[in-house]
């Protein structure tokens, strides 16, 4: 049967978002690895102001996050808005402002980092005049988004489509109350809150952050582009739907977790713990969704080496989503908070699940972008063990160091005094920071692996031109919202 | 059978392919090769802390009364015997999912043969240094994980796609069991049962 | 304080429930699978026929 196509897709600036979202992972993360040889080696700075651990670090953060992370999702989002809608994009051209301006912003961010410009707040340092700048594009992000739904020729909204829209709505809302401040020069800003108040709203916006934009931004990638590329529906679409909504209601109130035994009420923090343990039954609900959609499909594994990232994602994602809640408990952050075993948290969701999804997404985007096969099989599969390796390194690097500091600082000796000094067990985690950096080196080769065999996978080709399906007279009516 | 993990890497890999033959049932593993299997990391670890006690990077040494040392081992061998029991019971509760034997004695197999690397590497807790036992730890790790994907498809009587998920979700579970252990371990030490390092 | 906190809370969460609750009944198993099968039907490719 013969379709006529109503259309085709703006499928250039998703192209490019691709490759910026690349640029910035190999940026950031040569960033991370740097600043873990700074702990190791701290000379390594050459008395250099913008090369110090304090820039360097946010420069890091900032480059993955806002860079690689952030441009990965406004690039599938449009892609998979356009195309669980049957329509182009609402308007391509303010689509291709939001692309290019956050490499601007991005740029200017990372380039006022190293200059020192930093607000004092962990994932929002950007000062003032930057933190503009991200609420203009996001609206625009969010004007595109929902102007494309609006505009949709299929009547439901794909499951996809909630999490990318409560990424949306729910990141514009922490920016801007988070970002307010009262501008003193065109680097410095005194923010409107402050104390154990500033705390709170600070870490209501740094969990949520990776609530909203590093989960449920990357789980609507997920559940847009694992069906697709094991060609089965999601295994529950009704679970998916429950998840969404129990998702969405407990993450929002995770923040506290941040700030157990610090100085903000008791039942602040309680309220935390609990909605975070909550938090563990729609994120493993995903997971289980996910694993069950895969496990349909295995003969897709023999020839789609993209499943294969996202097959150890799940495992990863699963991994973390379990971590994330037993840490929240108070006991156990007793001796977590503040040691290395956070940031072994940390990188096993943003290496684990975030940078292996999205490289297992680009592996699966890149081809088809641009009609053509992935150049080499062999280097996918090279990069496949240096993601696995790396990542688990990295993860028991930090477990050790985490466990031996926590232990270590609470340690009393008879007489009730502490046993160690705090230098000589910050010394003592020597071996655990080489470790460290060894394993970013081994990740970051891996994603350096990636992006040869894109660009031999992309030399000298256009991006493809996608038809639209044509609406079929029974099944799908144009919708009026 | 847990010796073939080095016999393949150090001589023939092929050996690992005539594992399936061999295989024995659930019962009869336990009785023959796991009771003492796990009994070597621990015995290396008594003998290790007793003479040159725990070095986590900190100036002394941590020595334990050996009735304390004892219990730690005993709990370890406790963990290590039943950590591979229960391993196999849900890798075979994953079967249908993954459309593999419902044979519980090449469940086990697949999982003594995957861990006997790290089982094998702990003599590295002769010397109880943490940077030794890192060192040593992390290639067999990788080693293992190596043995499980190549291992898992044979073993477990399915195609390579299906293993490659069934080892995957294996290697989930086992991060979760891992950190939970960790979070559990926390937990008790905080509430003042565990062993006296002044915690 | 605390109290206008608490309910705006329950009403939130009462909201979630009655549109979970009204997702499903609205539903059949037909509008659902539908529903999820909108990714794999979403493309016209030169090499393929859109299905």
């Amino acid at each position: 049967m013969k379709i006529l196509s109503s259309g085709t897709y703006s499928d250039r600036l998703v192209s490019y978002s691709v490759i910026f979202s690349l640029i910035w992972s190999i940026l950031g993360m040569a960033a991370g690895v740097y600043v873990a040889l700074e702990l190791v080696i701290p000379t390594i700075d050459f008395g250099q102001e913008w090369l110090s651990y304090g820039r360097l670090r946010t420069l890091h953060t900032n480059a993955v996050i806002f860079g690689f992370g952030v441009t990965a999702l406004m690039g599938t989002a449009f892609y998979s808005v356009q195309r669980t809608c049957h329509v182009e994009l609402f308007s391509p051209r303010l689509a291709w402002f939001c692309i290019i301006a956050w490499q601007f912003t991005v740029l200017l961010g990372g380039l006022s980092l190293l200059a020192g410009w930093n607000a004092g707040k962990e994932y929002a340092e950007l000062e003032w005049p930057i933190d503009i700048l991200i609420a203009v594009i996001w609206v625009c992000f969010g004007i595109v988004f929902f102007g494309t739904i609006a505009k949709r020729k299929v009547k439901p909204i794909y499951v996809s489509n909630w999490f990318y829209g409560a990424l949306i709505i729910v990141i514009a809302m922490l920016h801007i109350v988070n970002s307010l401040a009262i501008p003193v020069t065109i680097s410095k800003s005194y923010s409107l809150f402050a104390g154990a108040q500033d705390a709170v709203v600070q870490w209501w916006y740094g969990h949520n952050a990776v609530g909203f934009l590093l989960t449920g931004g990357f789980l609507g990638m997920l559940y847009y582009f694992l069906p697709k590329q094991a060609d089965r529906p999601i295994w529950s679409y009704r679970l998916s739907i429950i998840a969404f909504w129990a998702f969405t209601y407990s993450y929002i109130w995770a923040g506290p977790h941040h700030l157990h035994y610090n100085a903000i009420p008791d039942w602040v923090q309680t309220l935390g713990m609990v909605m975070s343990i909550i938090l563990l039954a729609p994120s493993w609900a995903t997971m289980v969704n996910a694993v069950m959609t895969v496990s349909g499909a295995p003969q897709k594994l023999k020839t789609d080496h993209s499943l294969k990232f996202i097959v150890l994602a799940l495992a990863f994602y699963g991994l973390a989503t379990f971590e994330g809640p037993m840490m929240a408990i108070k006991s156990v952050n007793a001796v977590s908070h503040f040691t290395d075993w956070t940031i072994g948290h940390v990188h096993s969701g943003a290496l684990g699940w975030n940078a292996l999804i999205t490289f297992g997404t680009f592996y699966f985007l890149v081809p088809r972008l641009f009609n053509t096969q992935l150049y080499s099989k062999r280097l996918a599969d090279i990069h496949f063990w240096l993601a696995i390796s790396g990542t688990m390194l990295y993860i028991l690097a930090m477990w050790g160091a985490g466990i031996s500091q926590g232990l270590l600082w609470l340690s009393l000796g008879d007489l009730g005094e502490l046993s160690y000094g705090f230098r000589e067990i910050m010394a003592s985690m020597q071996p655990y920071y080489i470790l460290r950096v060894i394993a970013g080196l081994v990740f970051l080769s891996g994603a350096v692996v990636m992006i040869y065999n894109f660009f031999r996978t992309i030399a000298g080709r256009k991006t493809a031109t996608v038809q639209i399906p044509a609406p079929s007279t029974a099944s799908e009516q144009q919708v009026t919202v | 059978m847990p010796l073939v993990s080095i016999n393949a890497v150090i001589r023939r890999p092929s050996v690992l392919l005539r594992l399936p033959e061999e295989t024995r049932s659930f019962a009869a593993i336990i009785k023959k090769e796991i009771w003492w299997f796990s009994l070597i990391p621990p015995s290396f670890l008594f003998i290790g802390t007793y003479f040159f006690g725990w070095r986590i990077g900190a100036e002394e040494p941590i020595h334990f009364e050996w009735p304390v040392l004892l219990s730690i081992c005993v709990f370890y061998y406790v963990l290590l015997f039943g950590g591979l029991l229960i391993l196999s019971l849900l890798s075979r509760w994953m079967a249908p999912t993954y459309a593999t034997t419902r044979d519980l004695g090449s469940h086990l197999t697949v999982i003594v043969t995957s861990a006997a690397p790290l089982f094998l590497g702990s003599v590295a807790h002769l010397y109880p240094h943490i940077i030794v036992n890192s060192l040593v730890f992390i290639p067999m790790l990788l080693w293992s994980l190596w043995v499980l994907y190549s291992t898992l498809p044979e073993l477990l009587k399915t195609d390579p796609q299906r293993g490659m998920l069934h080892a995957s979700s294996l290697v989930g579970i086992v991060m979760v069991a891992g950190v939970s252990l960790i979070g559990m371990s926390v937990v008790l030490w905080t509430l003042g049962i565990g062993p006296t390092i002044g915690v | 304080m605390t109290l206008f906190i608490f309910t705006g809370d329950m009403l939130v969460m009462l909201f979630m429930v009655v549109v979970v609750v009204w997702v499903f009944w609205k539903s059949s198993d037909d509008t659902i699978k539908k529903s999820a099968e909108i990714p794999l039907k979403d493309e016209v490719r030169e090499d393929e026929h859109a299905v």
